[in-house]
């Protein structure tokens, strides 16, 4: 057949965006995935979102039961504000309830829970300058085993007030790279795919990060 | 020397594996109602249409600028053609010529058998 057109390049390109479309609905539609690959073990969170969706709410409230403490703790380290933390954990309840129709377990549960938590912690910090002005004391923390009065009480209010001061000061990818990893124990694959990094990067990224939250807890009045 | 108000590796490790001992009543309530919606309203879920919504701009976006250029683009007149103004001037210079040839031996040497030994 003739070609008409007078710009073949041109054809070639639509011919290709169509086909990448065509490509990109039948993935979005699970044809194309191979449900063998890249399958992971069924998370309990997985049944309990798809339960959730249908309208089941104890399976809400077994979610929120395993994530509501990691996730106050993430925002609340992130921001400094514990009514903001608790405001930002409901939130990434909705946006949950808003994915479970699509969710698909592609990646541990997880970096998608922290995903979003990350999205809607920048959106904030964007919304609010960053301003630890509720600092907890060291007793709502479950690494103080008996408070008391005394010295351990002294010192343990002392680098509660370092850490929180010294998060502020770390840049947000430094800070929430640190809290995922020491914080909520996210494996470092999960965590460099979140980030969108690698795992080398990761690894050179996590270590500075740790030498400034270190340096800045040091340099603390 | 070392500052020994400086916080030791253990330490920060303890601080940033920190979880919250509790929470608070007003949270649990706001949970509560929270959790009551969610379970009340079924996910709105998202048309398949709109996934196409981008792709789907693009392409339009790139057949229109295809098109457009297809129709500026004039159309190149093929080699050694004749253009409209050149017939006309050649019918004008030929109008007043007179024909060579009789219309019967015309015709004659139009119809010579091809064993001709020219």
């Amino acid at each position: 057949m003739r070609n008409i057109s007078p710009c073949p390049g041109l054809t070639l390109l639509v011919n290709h965006v169509l086909g990448i479309t065509a490509l990109e609905f039948l993935w979005r539609m699970g044809v194309l995935s191979d449900p063998a690959a890249g399958a992971l073990p069924a998370e309990e969170e997985t049944k309990w979102l798809a339960r959730g969706a249908g309208g089941d709410e104890q399976a809400w409230q077994e979610l929120f039961e395993k994530w509501k403490k990691p996730l106050l703790a993430f925002f609340y380290r992130s921001i400094g504000s514990l009514a903001a933390a608790e405001d930002l954990t409901l939130e990434v309840f909705i946006r949950l309830h808003r994915a479970a129709p699509t969710y698909q377990p592609r990646a541990p549960f997880a970096g998608f829970v922290f995903h979003i938590a990350r999205n809607l912690l920048r959106n904030e910090v964007r919304r609010q300058r960053r301003k630890p002005a509720d600092l907890l004391p060291p007793e709502a923390f479950d690494y103080v085993s008996a408070p008391d009065d005394g010295e351990e009480r002294r010192r343990a209010a002392e680098l509660e007030e370092m850490l929180q001061l010294a998060l502020a000061q770390l840049p947000e990818a430094q800070r929430t790279l640190v809290l995922l990893v020491y914080q909520q124990n996210l494996d470092h694959t999960t965590a460099a795919e979140m980030l969108g990094i690698t795992g080398n990067a990761l690894r050179v990224q996590l270590h500075r990060a740790r030498q400034k939250l270190k340096e800045l807890m040091q340099s603390q009045p | 020397m070392k500052d020994p108000r400086a916080p030791s590796d253990s330490e920060i490790n303890e601080l940033l594996a920190g979880r919250l001992r509790r929470t608070s009543p007003d949270f649990e309530l706001r949970w509560r109602e929270l959790r009551a919606e969610l379970a009340g309203t079924k996910p709105r879920r998202a048309p398949w249409a709109k996934w196409l919504v981008w792709p789907g701009l693009a392409t339009v976006g790139l057949a229109v600028v295809v098109v457009a250029l297809w129709i500026k683009s004039p159309v190149p007149p093929a080699a050694g053609s004749v253009t409209f103004e050149e017939l006309i001037a050649l019918n004008d210079a030929l109008q007043p010529a007179s024909a060579l040839l009789d219309p019967e031996t015309r015709e004659a040497l139009l119809n010579l058998p091809p064993t001709s030994s020219l």
